[in-house]
């Protein structure tokens, strides 16, 4: 029974999430946040911080020409909408001594609308 | 053996803010660039990233962006009576050098300057009279108008990510802004920093006493931001390793991460760094430049790169050094006051209270290059009468932190011995919560403040160091004590368990670091006798040479300098584009 | 807070960091001074010395000591590793004056006119200990280290206010202004320079190190005290 509430919970959080009705027109818009170190570009070079082009799927610390820092390489992450979520929330609290010079985005629907753009961006 | 290159458009010598802004200008414009860089050529990803940036060792204490004095120095004195001594290391100010130069490092405070200092003979004499102003006091009008450089200004801001609040648009006078500036056309290109605790409890007891307090607009972006040209900024972080250090979130307004980047794309471009520039090279005839003689720094070699058009762009010292080196212009003597190169050097004054609290914590790590909050009461404001004061000039007052890192900010009240358990309680009180409260004042030229090439000392290059007389007169003096005065009164204000208190410099000392705030030496004007430059920077004697940076103020102001430095390369760029190069010879007949 | 990974390197970090306060407690240390180190460790691994002779290692070590006591703040100097950073900076590119102009004619100038001694640092530092101890042995019968606390205060104290005259003529405070720097130094820089062993004296002061994104900590710490377990450069390598 208490089996069953929960996977009920977690079935309305997630609709709950669908009911966010993620935009990732502006997701894109919310992407400037980060533009200044990272390119949506498969191709990105030079830059401050790692290409985001399919990060969803990814394994932390790991793709990209990019030197990751050793906490992001040994934190065992695969990036989803929720292990993104979790870190762009608060990027400290789920990898600890990660190299990223960001405080975290506080809003869970700019979250998940910046994660839609992020999805959308695969190809 | 000098090895003559292919004659270019322009060449550039010295490659950070004012040397980017014309780079991306003039190659947009069509014309073949070469930049000449002394320094090495870093970037955000692999100089400024995480963790080496946070160094305060390496880049506070020993330098790392800075300007090697054991290749280049200056000696230094405080009258003509002494003999210089080559400041053998840095101290009191601290030059950059690397591609990016001191705006890689600066913290960003970016001032409009007004009328009161570009008109500043003027508008003096005619408030107090002639006599106000002492005999040896060289001050001069500018040659330009804030109204004429306000689009510049407007310009630079933009480009640079400067957060603030307005204070006066078009002469409306805007709530939370600084009610004394000069009216400016729009807001600021972002909102103004998150306030710090100390800053807002300093203005808290200001606005209690009368004051005017404002957030200091800063080249901190308090948001992530894209600038008119496309580049991409960064949210500051309030990391607290701000001045001194390359921002590793893109958030400070750089040269490097702005004009330059748009300049290297262009094929119109090069950049060549490591080559450090020896002298500019003159026809003949002696009415033109014809381009520079430079060491290749990775092998030694020496080469003359020819170009149309000269832009010294360096540091505002090495500007003023390499005009004397390469004989520009006749050199400034005191005793005759004739000439002009190497008149009116200027630095600022300061003075600075530290307040202890029981009852505060200020986590001074938690700061933007820009978290202050400022007066303006004695500086912009006109109606701030000097003359009861018997001085010219002005000073801001303001509270806050930048970059208060261990090693070297942690303030302790006086009398706490310097060592042993003692000192390491006060140290383990004090350092998050101690705050300081800083005045910076402006200097006035000086009859006997300027520079010449040394007599005696000689550096890498087999070249004489310039040689700086300067120190603090009686104006200086004066406006210190109110300074100090007016400083010690808001402290007491605000209520603290005990503070140090702020006293008046007495006289300049090349220990320990004061700003990087050096001006004049090759200064713009009315007229040839009494300038080096005129109005659009370019040199009287040369038409094809133009010299950019701080090293073009008459005198010195007591805000940043790099807000009418950046404005002045703005302004400069548009003359060359839109004059100069339609029908190049002088733009104003002398 | 943290994860495993910086638990594990840290434990790493203060073995050895323990390994080098045993060696350095074997040299003539008050019992009350050895109980006070925090957890010896069995194995000894000195970082040992790559510039400062036995006689400059002995009065460094006792100096570091006596400016920075163990008591409730800190670890005393030697186990903050400040004697190590002192080597180390004087055997590097700053003891060897890699940013100090050092062409001739030299003169003694006016104090306003900064540092003119025909020295490197690290040149400096070996003159003023050998004429501190030169002193001591002419005051005190002894060297700086084999004094005792009241004695070596009287030294320091003498060098600070200048009171103290070497007879080769090296301008004691300017001695004293390099030595003191660079026992600030160790204690306040990074760990990665050898001094502010396990970011003791960060957290004696509440400085957080490396990581510092703040925008958000602004507000939700404002006029509060934030607390962290510092992080060092090698904590992020």
């Amino acid at each position: 029974m208490k089996l069953l509430i929960q996977a009920l919970m977690a079935a309305a959080l997630i609709n709950a999430g669908a009911a966010f009705a993620q935009d990732a027109t502006r997701g894109q818009k919310l992407f400037d946040e980060c533009a200044a170190c990272h390119s949506p570009d498969r191709t990105a070079k030079d830059t401050v911080g790692p290409s985001l082009h399919g990060v969803v799927g990814r394994k932390a610390g790991e793709g990209a020409d990019f030197r990751y820092s050793p906490a992001m390489k040994r934190s065992g992450i695969t990036w989803s909408a929720d292990t993104l979520s979790n870190f762009i929330a608060d990027p400290q609290k789920l990898v600890p001594g990660n190299r990223m010079p960001y405080s975290g985005l506080p809003d869970a629907k700019d979250r998940a609308d910046l994660i839609a753009y992020l999805q959308a961006n695969m190809k | 053996m000098v090895t003559k290159l292919k004659e270019v458009d322009a060449v550039i010598v010295g490659l950070g803010w004012t040397g980017g802004i014309l780079a991306k200008e003039l190659t947009q414009a069509g014309l073949k660039v070469v930049a000449l860089e002394r320094g090495v050529h870093r970037n955000t990803a692999e100089d400024y990233a995480l963790p080496g940036v946070r160094d305060e060792l390496r880049f506070v204490h020993r330098h790392d962006l800075m300007q090697n004095p054991a290749r280049d120095t200056i000696t230094v004195r405080n009258n003509v009576k002494q003999e210089a001594l080559p400041m053998r290391r840095l101290g009191s100010f601290l030059p950059g050098d690397g591609v990016g130069g001191s705006g890689v490092h600066w913290s960003g405070h970016t001032w409009r300057w007004t009328d009161n200092e570009f008109k500043v003979r003027s508008m003096y004499e005619a408030r107090y009279g002639k006599n106000f102003i002492p005999e040896d006091m060289t001050i001069q009008d500018w040659g330009i108008t804030y109204a004429e450089l306000e689009p510049y200004y407007d310009k630079f801001e933009y480009v640079a990510a400067v957060s603030g609040k307005a204070g006066n648009i078009k002469g409306v006078i805007q709530p939370g802004g600084n009610p004394f500036e000069a009216p400016r056309a729009r807001e600021y290109a972002l909102p103004p920093l998150t306030d710090i605790q100390s800053s807002k409890m300093f203005s808290e007891a200001a606005r209690n006493m009368g004051y005017h307090p404002f957030p200091r607009p800063s080249a901190n972006a308090s948001r992530a931001y894209t600038n008119p040209d496309g580049s991409k900024f960064g949210a500051c972080q309030y990391c607290g390793f701000c001045q001194r250090f390359g921002c590793e979130a893109n958030a400070k307004g750089s040269a490097h991460i702005t004009v330059i980047p748009i300049a290297m794309a262009s094929p119109n471009f090069e950049l060549r760094a490591n080559s450090w520039v020896t002298q500019v090279l003159k026809d003949p005839a002696g009415k033109k430049v014809t381009g520079v003689r430079y060491t290749n720094l990775m092998n030694g070699e020496e080469y003359e790169q020819p170009a149309g058009i000269v832009l010294l762009t360096a540091y505002a010292i090495n500007n003023v050094h390499l005009m004397l080196l390469s004989g520009i212009g006749e050199p400034y003597d005191p005793v005759s006051q004739k000439g002009v190169i190497g008149k009116n050097y200027c630095y600022q004054t300061g003075v600075g209270a530290n307040l202890f609290f029981d009852d505060h914590n200020f986590n001074p790590f938690m700061s933007a290059g820009g978290s202050n909050h400022t007066i303006d009461d004695f500086n912009a404001n006109w109606d701030f009468d000097r003359g009861p004061h018997g001085f010219v000039g002005g000073f801001t007052i303001g509270a806050g932190f930048n970059t208060s890192l261990p090693i070297g900010n942690r303030p302790v009240p006086s009398g706490t011995p310097a060592w042993g358990t003692a000192w390491k309680a006060a140290q383990a009180k004090s350092y998050q919560t101690a705050m300081n409260i800083g005045s910076s004042g402006s200097v006035m030229a000086n009859r006997y403040n300027y520079f010449d090439l040394d007599p005696t000392y000689k550096n890498a290059f087999g070249q004489p160091l310039m040689r700086m007389t300067f120190d603090y007169k009686a104006n200086e003096h004066k406006m210190g004590e109110l300074a100090a005065k007016l400083v010690n009164d808001i402290a007491k204000a605000m209520n603290p368990t005990s503070f140090n208190r702020a006293s008046s410099r007495q006289s300049w000392t090349v220990v320990p670091y004061q700003s990087t705030h050096n001006t004049g030496g090759t200064i713009m004007g009315v007229n040839p006798k009494v300038s080096a430059l005129n109005k659009y920077l370019q040199n009287w004697d040369y038409h094809n040479l133009f010299v950019v940076g701080a090293n073009v103020f008459p005198h010195n102001g007591s805000y940043n300098p790099t807000g009418p430095v950046g404005a002045l390369a703005y302004w400069t760029a548009d003359a060359i584009k839109n004059r100069y190069m339609k029908n190049p010879g002088p733009l104003v007949q002398a | 807070m943290k994860d495993d990974g910086i638990n594990r390197r840290d434990f790493l970090k203060g073995a050895v960091a323990g390994g080098a306060v045993a060696t350095t407690a074997a040299v003539g240390m008050t019992p009350q001074a050895a109980q006070a180190q925090q957890k010896p460790a069995a194995a000894p691994a000195s970082p040992g010395y790559s510039y400062l002779n036995l006689e400059e290692a002995a009065f460094v070590e006792a100096m570091v000591d006596h400016m920075i006591p163990a008591d409730q703040y800190s670890p005393k100097g030697t186990d903050l590793g400040i004697n190590i950073y002192i080597d180390r900076a004087l055997a590097g590119g700053w003891g060897k004056g890699d940013r100090l102009y050092m062409q001739g004619p030299w003169k003694v100038g006016h104090p306003n006119q900064g540092y003119q001694l025909p020295l490197k640092p690290a040149d400096l530092y070996r003159a003023g200990i050998a004429a501190t101890n030169a002193y001591c042995k002419k005051t005190y019968g002894k060297t700086f280290d084999q004094l005792p606390a009241a004695q070596k205060q009287e030294v320091l104290v003498g060098l600070q206010g200048n009171k103290i005259k070497f007879d080769s003529g090296l301008p004691t405070n300017t001695f004293f202004g390099t030595m003191y720097q660079t026992v600030m130094e160790g204690m306040f820089a990074d760990p990665i320079y050898g001094g502010n062993r396990n970011k003791a004296v960060w957290k004696m002061i509440g400085f957080p190190g490396v990581v510092a994104v703040h925008a958000q900590n602004i507000e939700k710490f404002r006029d509060k005290r934030y607390v962290v377990e510092p992080l060092g450069i090698a904590d992020l390598s």
